[in-house]
């Protein structure tokens, strides 16, 4: 396993159905290294959720396998997933997922008393400070109900950094905000993994929001098709492979094992 | 992961504040009716069996092959059973100082009580009866026949030819305290006695043929010569009458050894027929509540879906999903049936004070029956807990990516 790849996918395929089978995912092999941020673009249906799902341990590829860290994560049961997925995952998704019935410290503190129950005043200082960091201390007490949608948005940050994961995995984090809040949370989430030196998987649908990432990879009909890394060739050229319609992976795309298609 | 669960759990609860506070509510009437029921079912059939045997024998010692004729008349058994074997009038109970004094030592016996018996006639002036003669010894027979309280007319005293007639007897043959009766047996032994008394023990049949005297003259008229023909006995709880007859025919090896269980075989089934109709009504208010906890959690799955969903999207496992649904089932029937109780507790000190203001018209109180308590919070948290099982199983399955994917 290369030392360097946090999350390895080897010949990843995921197909919905059984009567009428859908194939979501083509051999997807692909190694995102420890640091990186990864922007996952493409078309709505081209399958970069799914993958995104597939890699946060919340759904199985029906071959192929992922590796997280070494970890064949095929090799995990259920519990042992959910286990891994509080340890060692951040979620932020479309829209925020947080509990109602909790106010917005407590959402923050969810993840670690899934794992470890009671939380001592540390743990309690670390959600504080967390929340400070989104820029809601002063909301800490507040019922999630009465928290603004980038409010909402940004106590779900926090919650995804409670239990120092490894990896980031976002899926589409502004897409229920307007420009300007999203725009903000876009920041404070490039600041804290420059802070931190979080590996990030980031899906979305905005180009502009990827071209921000160290590596852009972009999915069509759910194969790899197009990969840019804008901070090296620069934006402009970044943008114009990303405009073309010609795929600049089409090796990789390629089956290599032939499937058993219908 | 119980900590996490619990906390959720009530979360859960207390954010379907209305949902929950109604099903509360509902295992609450039902629990109180439950306790309610069963306090009153056993207070009715302890005064029931008060009235029954609280001023009759509770066991019978006899010599063997004599069936002791000294039986309430309710009991058509014994009558047949008379019938089949019949009397042998030799058969008697010798020394049965040395027994009475034994049993008088033994422990959870309250009286044991001598008695020569026997059919005989009492004439006065024209008139003859046919009855029922008791020879007995008032300061013993008098702790289970009450004859002191239940004496209506004259004295309750039966010493030298003294005897006590029963009111009914009395009303007959227009006896009065102080009149003369001349007594016969079978045997053919007269005597002539003194009406000191007569007496009311609320049964028209007694009454109406029982005559109370004392031992000796009764063993003169059978001409027992010092012997008795059955020694009665009441002890302190009435339903541990067969287990003290077991130990006692072991002492006692060669006498019959009755229990007024086997004299009241119809008060007996219609008691059981109504322990079983409590019984009955008791389990199916438990199916009841079991029913209305599993609903009221079945839909709380459907709309705690997103957060299940993202509970375990986080990294919440199958068990814990699951035990946050068994602690609600549980919080609900510990709350409701502690409450039940309170609430049935309340229903019978209402009813105790009804019992008390009616001045006799509800004839019997009830009490609280602790274990029975205990038994219906305990019986009830395990259904509610029973109830969880199904909803649990639902947040279960659910897997986390359904609710991501629907938004």
């Amino acid at each position: 396993m290369d030392d360097n790849g946090l999350v390895v996918t080897q010949n990843v395929n995921k197909i919905y159905g059984t009567a009428v089978r859908y194939q979501v995912l083509f051999n997807i092999t692909l190694t995102v290294p420890r640091g990186q941020f990864l922007a996952l673009i493409g078309p709505s249906g081209s399958g970069k959720t799914t993958l995104l799902n597939i890699i946060g341990a919340l759904d199985r590829p029906t071959s192929g396998a992922v590796f997280i860290q070494g970890q064949n994560l095929n090799d995990l049961s259920e519990e042992d997933l959910a286990r891994f997925r509080n340890k060692f995952l951040g979620f932020i998704f479309q829209f925020h997922y947080l509990l109602p019935e909790f106010n917005a410290l407590e959402n923050v503190l969810i993840p670690y008393w899934i794992a470890s129950g009671r939380p001592k005043g540390e743990i309690v200082d670390r959600a504080m400070y967390l929340l400070e960091r989104v820029g809601l201390k002063e909301a800490a007490k507040k019922r999630i109900n009465l928290l603004s949608g980038g409010q909402q948005q940004r106590v779900a940050i926090a919650r995804a950094l409670m239990n120092f994961p490894q990896l980031i995995l976002a899926d589409e984090p502004t897409g229920a905000l307007d420009t300007k809040t999203g725009e903000q949370v876009l920041e404070l989430l490039a600041e804290i993994r420059h802070e931190s030196n979080m590996t990030m998987i980031m899906v979305t649908h905005n180009r502009d929001v990827a071209l921000q990432a160290d590596r852009v990879i972009e999915l069509i009909d759910g194969k790899l098709c197009k990969e840019v890394y804008p901070r090296v060739i620069g934006i402009k050229e970044a943008t114009e492979i990303l405009e073309s319609h010609a795929c600049n992976l089409e090796d990789i795309n390629t089956p290599r094992t032939p499937l058993q298609e219908e | 992961m119980f900590r996490f669960a619990l906390r959720i759990a009530w979360r859960f609860l207390k954010s379907s504040r209305s949902q929950t506070l109604l099903i509360v509510l509902g295992i609450t009437a039902g629990v109180s009716i439950q306790i309610f029921l069963s306090s009153l079912i056993s207070g009715l059939q302890a005064n029931l069996i008060q009235q029954t045997v609280g001023d009759a024998p509770h066991i019978i010692i006899a010599p063997e092959d004599r069936t002791p004729t000294s039986v309430t008349p309710s009991s058509k058994t014994v009558v047949v059973s008379a019938l089949a074997s019949p009397v042998k009038e030799e058969a008697k109970i010798l020394a049965w100082q040395q027994i009475h004094g034994l049993l008088l030592n033994q422990p959870n016996l309250r009286v044991a009580s001598p008695l020569v018996e026997g059919s005989g006639s009492v004439r006065k002036g024209e008139l003859t009866r046919s009855v029922v003669l008791k020879g007995i010894l008032l300061e013993y027979a008098d702790q289970i026949y009450e004859l002191r309280e239940r004496t209506t007319q004259g004295i309750p005293q039966i010493g030298g030819n003294g005897v006590l007639v029963g009111v009914e007897l009395a009303q007959d043959l227009r006896l009065r305290t102080g009149d003369l009766l001349l007594i016969t047996t079978p045997g053919g032994k007269d005597g002539t006695f003194i009406v000191n008394g007569t007496f009311d023990l609320g049964n028209k049949t007694i009454n109406a043929s029982w005559v109370f005297l004392d031992l000796i003259p009764a063993q003169n008229l059978f001409g027992l010569e010092g012997a008795i023909s059955a020694i009665e006995i009441q002890i302190d709880q009435v339903f541990q009458s067969e287990y003290i007859a077991q130990n006692l025919k072991r002492i006692l090896p060669q006498y019959t050894i009755e229990t007024w269980q086997t004299r009241n075989r119809q008060l007996l089934s219609a008691l059981r027929s109504q322990s079983l109709s409590s019984f009955m009504i008791q389990f199916f208010v438990l199916v009841a509540i079991t029913l209305g906890i599993a609903s009221v959690l079945v839909v709380s799955v459907t709309q705690k879906i997103r957060e299940i969903g993202i509970l375990k999207a986080i990294g919440t496992t199958n068990t814990g999903i699951s035990l946050v649904f068994l602690i609600q089932g549980m919080i609900l029937g510990l709350f409701g049936s502690s409450l039940g109780a309170l609430f049935g507790f309340f229903l019978i000190r209402l009813f105790q004070e009804a019992a008390r203001a009616s001045g006799g018209a509800i004839p019997f109180s009830i009490t609280l029956n602790t274990r029975a308590l205990v038994t219906i919070v305990v019986v009830s948290t395990l259904a509610s807990l029973l109830a969880a099982i199904s909803p649990a199983r639902q947040a279960k399955k659910l897997t986390p990516i359904e609710v991501i994917r629907n938004g």
